[in-house]
Order: C-alpha cells, then sequence, then structure tokens
C-alpha cells in the first residue's frame, strides 16, 4: 500500500493544546515557587492609595518609592517643611516649573550634597519630571534622595503635564538655587 | 524538462509560519529566561504597572516567565505550536494594553520586557510592535502546520 506524502501529522485539539501548555506552565510554575518562593520585593504602605499606590523604581534595587497624585502634591504646595524636585531638562525647567521647585540634572551619577542636604530636611520630597517622555528620571532621583536618607520621597503620578493639565500654577524663570544645587 | 523543485504559495506560506514561530519562539525563551533569573526585579516592574493587586505580583512574577518559556519550547513544536501561538497573541495582547494604560495613566516606567538587565522604558512604539508581533502570532494560529514539501518538477509541469 503506498503511503500519502502529505499525510497529516495527529493532531490535537486547540482547546487540548491550550489546556495542556496551560496545565504545565501551572505545574512548573508551582514547582519553582515551592523550590526558590515567592519572589521578594518591597511593595506598598503607609498612606498610599490603590491609586497613588506604591510604586519600585526599576533601578532602585528594591528601594521603595510612592506616588503623589497632582491633588496631593498641590494641598502640599508652599509648606515649608515640602520640597518640590524638578527632574526635567533646564529649558524646560525654566518654560514652567511647580512654584518652588528646585532643578536637578537626572543624569548626573550622583546628587549634589546641598541637594541631599534639602531633602534630608524636608518632611516630603515630591520630585517630578515630563511624564511623556522618560519620567524613569523622576524615580531615579527619588530613588536616589531616599537612599541617602530623605525620609518621605514621592513621585509625582503624570508629572509636570498631569500638574498642568489639573489647572495648577506654574512658574517660569530660572533655578535660583541651582547653581548650589548642581 | 528537469530543474530546481519548485515550491507553492502554500508551502512558502507554512515556510513564513515556521519563520514567524522560530522567532516567537527564541523571543519568548529568551525574554522568559531572562525574568526567571531575576524574579524580584521583575516582580517590582509588575508592581509598578499598578494593575494586579499585590497579592498576585509575586505569582505572576513566576508564573508569566514560566509560561513564556513552556509556550516558547511549544512553538517549536508542531502538535503544540497552534495553541502556543494562541496564547503568545493573547499574552503580546494583555502586555500591549498593560503599557498603553500606563502611558494613558501618565505612569513612565521600565516596561520589564527584557527582565532586569535590558532596561527599557514603555513607549507607544513598543505597544505598536506588541500588537504588530501578537497579529503576527495569530495569523499564524490560523494555519495547521505541516513541512513544506518541495513539488516533483513532474507535478510543476502538470500544475503548469
Amino acid at each position: 500500500m503506498k503511503a500519502n506524502p502529505r499525510q497529516r501529522a495527529p493532531v490535537i485539539s486547540l482547546k487540548a493544546q491550550l489546556l495542556r501548555l496551560l496545565a504545565v506552565a501551572f505545574v512548573a510554575s508551582a514547582g519553582l515557587a515551592a523550590v526558590r518562593g515567592m519572589p521578594q520585593f518591597r511593595a506598598g504602605s503607609g498612606s498610599a492609595t490603590a491609586e497613588t499606590g506604591a510604586c519600585v523604581a526599576p533601578d532602585s534595587g528594591g528601594f521603595h518609592v510612592q506616588y503623589i497624585t497632582p491633588g496631593e502634591a498641590h494641598a502640599l504646595l508652599g509648606q515649608p517643611s515640602v520640597a518640590f524636585v524638578d527632574c526635567r531638562p533646564l529649558q524646560d525647567f525654566e518654560a514652567g516649573h511647580v512654584a518652588g521647585s528646585v532643578h536637578v540634572e537626572a543624569e548626573a551619577s550622583a546628587l549634589a550634597p546641598t541637594l541631599l542636604e534639602l531633602a534630608r530636611a524636608a518632611a516630603t520630597v515630591v520630585t517630578y519630571c515630563d511624564a511623556q517622555s522618560e519620567c524613569e528620571r523622576s524615580l531615579r532621583v527619588a530613588t536616589l534622595l531616599a537612599q541617602a536618607g530623605a525620609g518621605d520621597v514621592r513621585v509625582l503620578e503624570g508629572g509636570m503635564p498631569a500638574w498642568l493639565s489639573e489647572g495648577f500654577p506654574a512658574q517660569s524663570g530660572s533655578c535660583q538655587d541651582c547653581e548650589s544645587q548642581q | 524538462m528537469t530543474g530546481a523543485p519548485a515550491i507553492s504559495a502554500s508551502s512558502l506560506t507554512s515556510v513564513a509560519h515556521w519563520l514567524i514561530r522560530i522567532g516567537l519562539a527564541a523571543l519568548f525563551l529568551w525574554t522568559g529566561a531572562q525574568k526567571l533569573l531575576e524574579p524580584g526585579a521583575f516582580a517590582a516592574s509588575i508592581a509598578n504597572y499598578r494593575v494586579l493587586p499585590e497579592l498576585l505580583v509575586g505569582a505572576a512574577a513566576i508564573g508569566l516567565p514560566v509560561l513564556e518559556v513552556v509556550i516558547g519550547l511549544a512553538l517549536l513544536v508542531p502538535l503544540y505550536a497552534r495553541g502556543a501561538a494562541v496564547i503568545v497573541a493573547v499574552l503580546l495582547a494583555v502586555f500591549a494594553a498593560a503599557m498603553a494604560q500606563s502611558k494613558l495613566r501618565g505612569i513612565d516606567l521600565d516596561c520589564g520586557c527584557f527582565g532586569a538587565e535590558q532596561q527599557s522604558q514603555v513607549s507607544w512604539l513598543k505597544v505598536t510592535v506588541n500588537l504588530g508581533l501578537a497579529m503576527l502570532a495569530a495569523w499564524t494560529a490560523r494555519a495547521r502546520l505541516s513541512l513544506p514539501t518541495p513539488k516533483k518538477p513532474s507535478d510543476a509541469t502538470a500544475a503548469g
């Protein structure tokens, strides 16, 4: 009897394939979790709500950084114990920033001692940048500040664009303290 | 007349399906392995998206990379390639949706796509690439796999 060269390989129904693959993945995951344990990461705590929930900066080595909404940050504006840190490029800062902010070059390998001093003295530090592009900078600066001993460090959710879209005030001009902060 | 064996259009399609599956398999095996090496960092990346309850983040940080490795291998096995391609399409669409919601909410973060070693920002380009790959996976999922068999020259003559 002549074999058909186009004879199909045995077929498993799509549903059976899905079930078997998912079952294998489930069993393997359970086994891995049993052997290695569940992964440890620093989770949210404190007053963070679901919406302003905690977040761990990707380069933070597990350090805990919390977000703050523009509304919550606005409520803190003007309080002497609160510092706003602008992590955007200098020209963006000069075009408009949260009043009283200090500017920091987020690409710098280390933060200036005067900025660290300011952050340590503040009860709350809010970092922000332009969330539409590379807002990782505010996470990075927040992490560096927190690791340096600043108490309550928050990242402004949505950055400067969210702040402006809420209609909160911005101030233009150069950074008065920047020379000493860089 | 004798010549090189002709390959039909359906065979070319079959080759394309295989190439896509091999490419997706390599991608998922690589990313899954990277994430398994640093489960803590991957858990932090998942938490950054703020779409999963904290209780599920740890489970997802183990389950997702394991699933990626399993379907990466299954894509190379004809018996399970369709099912794997369906899961790949769904996973990539879910990843795209998670990235899109973070961009829309103004949360800019590392996407966690390739584990902790290779950081890359969430961007609309990544959302688009994920959706494109999801569509390719869905296309291959529609095909029943068989290895392309070159036609004998006599067949090609007969067909022509």
